[in-house]
């Protein structure tokens, strides 16, 4: 390999979805590593108001994973070219529903996947993370 | 997770620009720690 990897910041295209940029919050919403791009623990953000929305768990993963591909879009990239995604739901009682949304979402060769129940910040139900290739 | 802001105050002063892409979470550790932190970094 010659010199470094390419190592630059992403960001939404509708800032009311810079979240991080937004609550003053010291992380970026998405690093591009070369050919490669990371995006940051989404969460249920309404992309009018940039407020939670807070709604039932199938509501706040669809917003989720449309925030998502909003990133991914604004990067060059989209949620077919997801590798890995790590989702984090407050409640693991939500599982079974978190599937029936994701079939929405991802209907023929879905990335791989990691799934826990932990504590989330701001109240979220549901926060996403991603690993990604660009186009 | 009653750490976040903390967390953040301390975490600012090692990356004051372009942050890394980061996601949060709470949960129970081993050894006692009251944080852990994994990365994926370029050479």
């Amino acid at each position: 390999m010659t010199g470094q990897l390419p190592r630059t910041v992403i960001e939404p295209n509708n800032p009311r979805l810079n979240v991080s940029r937004n609550a003053s919050l010291p992380h970026s919403p998405g690093i591009r590593a070369g050919e490669y791009i990371f995006l940051s623990g989404m969460g249920p953000v309404d992309p009018v108001t940039g407020g939670r929305n807070l709604g039932p768990i199938a509501d706040q993963i669809r917003q989720t994973l449309q925030n998502m591909e909003h990133m991914l879009t604004s990067a060059g990239s989209g949620l077919d070219r997801i590798v890995k995604i790590n989702i984090v739901l407050a409640d693991i009682q939500d599982y079974d529903e978190m599937n029936r949304i994701w079939r929405e979402f991802f209907s023929v060769d879905p990335p791989t996947r990691t799934t826990c129940a932990l504590q989330l910040s701001n109240g979220n139900g549901v926060e996403i993370e991603c690993i990604a290739l660009s186009l | 997770m009653l750490e976040y802001n903390n967390m953040n105050e301390v975490y600012r002063e090692f990356f004051p620009a372009d942050p890394p892409a980061r996601t949060v979470c709470g949960a129970k550790l081993s050894g006692g720690s009251k944080i852990e932190i994994e990365c994926v970094a370029l050479a």
